[in-house]
């Protein structure tokens, strides 16, 4: 029988992580400092303000989007997936 | 400043209304309809959406149209999703079908944030699975198929009380029919006639963007974004965005914003082949250009609390797109061959127009 040796090594680098994972988690990590927020909720005024989101205008955004996404090569990590092609 | 948009607390997105026209025109191609987004929040924890979009689109690029002659399309886009809020974990499922005369597109998407840190951290991964027919409109035997995987994290961090930063990463893998059926290729300036190219049947990309966005005391906000792509055709990608935004008085919202893009082209394409190859493309995507946008928006609110609504308001979006070509001549004919090589280039302008309201 044929053996791919990609599919080989992919399963064994499966397993390794799966057992390196799993050892891991059998040891009891020390207890972490429990982690101050440095900006209390009240402090978020500003960070609430609509203007400060990077989405504020989800349709205008998603239009911008697919205005660029069909006439440039790259893709992805924007605001949000559109389907179709709409690209002639 | 009426809707309390809680970016860093984890509750339901806002319940919101948008209804919209939309119209581009620039490089030989018309492109105009409606579109709409609705969401509508239940019992705290549940929210369901629905969106619309309608292209409909005249006339056609020049890499396109020695291949197809000149048309008219229409191009319809439906989305439904909910989401889920959990603790401080919201999940989002959704599904968009888009649909045209020779295309047809079928998204589903799965999306995960979780705050963190005294809601200091959010982080996000989602994943979608998308299946796309196409066809050819003057060949009804023609029927090709693409499947789309797409892998995404990202995490959103408080900096300081008016500062906050964004990393996204997404994978893109897809396989299957990837060229355009109708575009050509020359070869010694030799036309192949339609549908002449050939692109490998598989594509990976990988995308890294960072953003920042910062309060400033004046009632604004200004925003930076930078992303980098690569893909397993040999583009790289560089992109910068920026955004002003400002209050005027209670009842103004203006936006100014600017975009550069720049790319290498894939390893398989040319304007113009010296001899066949086993790939082959000449579609401008692909090509070596540049881009940069200017716009602005303005947003004007209406009212507050009137009847079962918050506020509405009218907006107004007016944006400015260069293109230029360095490998690309946007050549459509084998009479004009003597000029293949470079130099095309084209503008656009898009207008939106759309009423907001929150409920």
């Amino acid at each position: 029988m044929f053996i791919n040796s990609k599919k080989v090594s992919r399963l064994l680098f499966i397993i390794v992580t799966l057992t390196a994972l799993s050892a891991c988690s059998s040891f009891r990590l020390p207890s972490l400092p429990e982690l101050e927020p440095w900006v209390a909720p009240y402090e978020r005024e500003y960070l609430a303000d609509p203007i400060m989101s990077f989405n504020k205008d989800p349709l205008s955004n998603k239009y911008r989007q697919h205005v660029f996404n069909t006439r440039e090569g790259a893709r992805g990590a924007g605001y949000a997936h559109g389907g179709g092609c709409g690209c002639n | 400043m009426f809707s309390s948009h809680h970016v860093w607390a984890e509750v339901l997105p806002e319940e919101r209304a948008d209804i919209g026209y939309h119209y581009y025109d620039g490089g030989g191609v018309e492109v105009d309809g409606a579109t709409m987004l609705v969401r509508k929040n239940f019992a705290g924890k549940y929210s369901i959406y629905g969106g619309y979009h309608h292209d409909s689109i005249s006339g056609a690029s020049p890499d396109v149209l020695a291949g197809a002659s000149e048309y008219n399309e229409e191009r319809d886009e439906f989305t439904l999703g909910g989401t889920y809020l959990y603790d401080n974990t919201l999940m989002d499922l959704s599904y968009t079908y888009s649909d045209e005369d020779d295309y047809e597109s079928n998204l589903v998407s799965f999306d995960i944030s979780h705050e963190m840190f005294g809601a200091m951290t959010k982080m996000n991964i989602g994943a979608s699975v998308g299946t796309d027919d196409v066809e050819r409109v003057d060949l009804d035997s023609f029927a090709e198929d693409l499947d789309r995987y797409l892998f995404r994290a990202g995490i959103s961090q408080v900096i300081t009380k008016t500062f906050a930063m964004q990393f996204d990463y997404e994978a893109t893998v897809e396989e299957g029919f990837l060229n355009n059926p109708y575009r050509f290729v020359f070869v010694n300036g030799v036309s192949q006639g339609s549908g002449s190219e050939e692109y490998p049947d598989t594509r990976t990309g990988q995308a890294y963007s960072l953003k920042g966005i910062k309060y400033w005391q004046h009632r604004a906000s200004s925003s930076v974004g930078y992303r980098f792509y690569r893909d397993t055709w040999d583009i790289r990608s560089h992109t910068v965005d920026l955004n002003y935004s400002q209050y005027i008085g209670n009842q103004w919202v203006v936006d100014v914003y600017g975009r550069y893009y720049t790319q290498d082209k894939a390893d398989f394409y040319s304007d113009n082949f010296s001899t066949r190859l086993r790939y082959m493309a000449r579609d401008k995507e692909l090509s070596t250009f540049d881009s940069f946008a200017i716009g602005g928006r303005v947003r004007y609110d209406l009212f507050k609390d009137y009847k079962f609504l918050r506020t509405a308001s009218l907006n107004l979006a007016v944006e400015y797109l260069d293109y230029d070509y360095d490998d690309y001549s946007g050549i459509e004919s084998v009479a004009d061959t003597a000029s293949l090589g470079g130099g095309y280039s084209f503008d656009a302008t898009t207008i939106q127009f759309y009423i907001s309201s929150w409920f």
